[in-house]
């Protein structure tokens, strides 16, 4: 991942990758509710990009400030909190302001805290970037999705009833083919959309230009084990994020991740010493090969200090545990990183079931 | 409290009239993604309907007896969020505990759930409506049932045209949207129900 974007950081390279080389609808296929539901309209999907905007900047903005305080393990409910405050600070600021907007997109502005774009960038980009750096990529980010939803609302406005923002556009003899505007015709607008996509996927592929076609999702295809969709929210429940985050931050911050490295667990390093390179290989194949090692390394220097910081905690304990605890159970999966990916994703799935056969048998014998 | 008769009709409206994936596009993740079989469309379907109904009950009773007795109506997004995710994950642990059955049955879809929104967005619409609770409730189930209908016909689709000869563009994804679509066109029909 890193390899593929950290080639600056600058406000304005990080504008161009939200809108253009990242953008979340079209390229990566997130927050596909809102998309489907706002668009009716072109004005009701620009109402909904932007306010989504303004909350992805300042959530960016706000937990880029504060990663180095938040500690790893409690990291997604502090997100959702974070994320939560500024969704309602917007929503009542519409309310005062845009009341007309506020009450054509309804309940799909306090939504916007489960949208996947947002925690998505919250722990795929501000968690280990700086506050100027997050802010640009939460506005490039936001406009890239306000973008892609005007443009789904004009398509589907101008089908749907014949006007773009309100305006007529389309000669006095055309007959609306309402269903546009109903709830069928977001999903024929968005089926539309995605095999553009693959058509586009297929022929980058066969130009030979594997990364780039590698880039582009196309909605979730439900095996979130072995998806590497950075940007999904599902991911962060099951750890597959944990393990890139751990490294990632160890990157970020070698000088971190030594403070104590003397009290390093030795049980972390006995029962699980290979699964983190084995679940590397598994989420991200072609970026594998030259990590495994180091990874391995990393994964356990960060552990203590997670362990120290998991004291300090006390209020979000219950949503900690459970987290802690689903990281676990993952991090049994998969041994040996040679294999080629389809090999290790088997694998990794019938060892899933064994373990859950064995525990099983525990409990009943 | 609200009669017999209201909570039948709410039952119907919100599981076939304004079907939460089909009108409302609530939940599209895990209805688009765990939709290729049958039988794991129905699991889910099942989990779904569990924690949807346990969540409108704990987030009506939250939001009656917390957040109105102290007026803080305003934090119902923060609270509501909160609340679903610690639910979902000791309702996870609670059956790990004491049934494994039933936790092998839903177990994996669990935390899937805590990101769909649907269950957040019942608990609000249970607020913005001002339904009490019991209403509440009913509204929750029938939601989930409204999700389980349409994930389990979405997946028997999917098994008759998985092998089906379709341009290649549109393999996958796009298929499986176009299908929904046509869905939601036949649940259309249900708005002259009521």
């Amino acid at each position: 991942m890193s390899d593929l974007k950290k080639k600056a950081d600058s406000p304005l390279e990080r504008l161009a990758n939200g809108l253009i080389k990242e953008n979340p609808t079209f390229v990566l296929m997130l927050g596909m509710c809102p998309t489907l539901a706002v668009t009716t309209s072109a004005l009701n999907g620009l109402g909904m990009g932007l306010a989504t905007t303004a909350v992805l900047m300042m959530s960016n903005l706000i937990i880029s400030l504060l990663r180095k305080v938040i500690p790893n393990r409690v990291r997604i409910p502090a997100f959702i909190v974070i994320i939560a405050t500024f969704v309602t600070v917007v929503q009542f600021l519409m309310e005062a302001y845009l009341p007309a907007i506020n009450a054509a997109l309804g309940i799909y502005i306090p939504l916007i805290v489960v949208n996947c774009i947002i925690l998505g960038r919250a722990e795929a980009y501000a968690y280990s970037n700086g506050p100027i750096a997050s802010f640009f990529d939460g506005l490039g980010m936001g406009l890239g999705f306000s973008f892609a939803l005007t443009c789904i609302g004009a398509v589907r406005e101008l089908l749907g009833a014949g006007k773009i923002f309100d305006q007529s556009v389309m000669p006095a003899s055309y007959v609306p083919i309402n269903i546009f505007v109903l709830a069928p015709g977001a999903f024929f607008v968005l089926a539309a959309l995605t095999a553009f996509q693959n058509y586009v996927r297929i022929r980058l592929t066969k130009a030979g230009k594997k990364e780039k076609a590698d880039k582009i999702q196309s909605g979730c295809n439900e095996d979130c084990m072995n998806c590497n969709d950075k940007g999904c929210a599902k991911r962060f429940y099951d750890n597959t994020a944990t393990a890139k985050k751990t490294e990632e931050k160890a990157e970020k911050k070698p000088e971190k991740a030594e403070k104590k490295p003397e009290s390093a667990p030795a049980k972390q390093e006995e029962t699980k010493p290979e699964s983190a390179p084995a679940k590397q290989e598994e989420t991200k194949p072609e970026s594998a090969p030259a990590k495994p090692e180091e990874k391995k390394t990393e994964r356990v220097e960060t552990k203590p200090e997670e362990k120290a910081e998991k004291e300090t905690v006390t209020a979000e304990k219950k949503s900690e545990n459970a987290f802690a605890r689903k990281e676990e159970k993952t991090e049994e999966i998969g041994e040996k990183p040679e294999k080629s990916f389809r090999e290790i994703k088997e694998e990794a799935k019938r060892q899933r079931v064994e373990k859950l056969k064995e525990k099983e048998d525990k409990k009943n014998g | 409290m609200a009669s017999i008769k209201d909570l039948f009709i709410l039952l119907i409206a919100s599981s076939l009239v304004s079907n939460v994936v089909l009108s409302q596009f609530l939940g599209l993740c895990p209805f688009l993604g765990v939709s290729k079989k049958v039988k794991t469309a129905s699991s889910m379907g099942v989990a779904v309907i569990f924690v949807i109904t346990l969540a409108s009950a704990v987030a009506g009773l939250i939001y009656k007896f917390l957040l109105v007795p102290l007026g803080i109506e305003y934090l119902q997004t923060i609270v509501f969020i909160l609340v679903i995710a610690a639910l979902v994950q000791f309702v996870e642990m609670f059956l790990k505990k004491t049934s494994p059955g039933l936790y092998q049955a839903l177990g994996v879809y669990l935390p899937l759930i805590t990101t769909n929104c649907a269950v957040l967005g019942v608990a609000l619409t249970n607020v913005q409506k001002e339904y009490g609770i019991l209403t509440g409730i009913v509204n929750g189930f029938a939601t989930a049932v409204g999700f389980t209908i349409a994930i389990i016909i979405l997946a028997g689709i999917r098994e008759k045209t998985a092998y089906n000869d379709v341009p290649e563009s549109f393999k996958g994804m796009p298929m499986v949207l176009l299908t929904a679509g046509l869905m939601a066109i036949a649940f259309c029909g249900f708005s002259g129900l009521l």
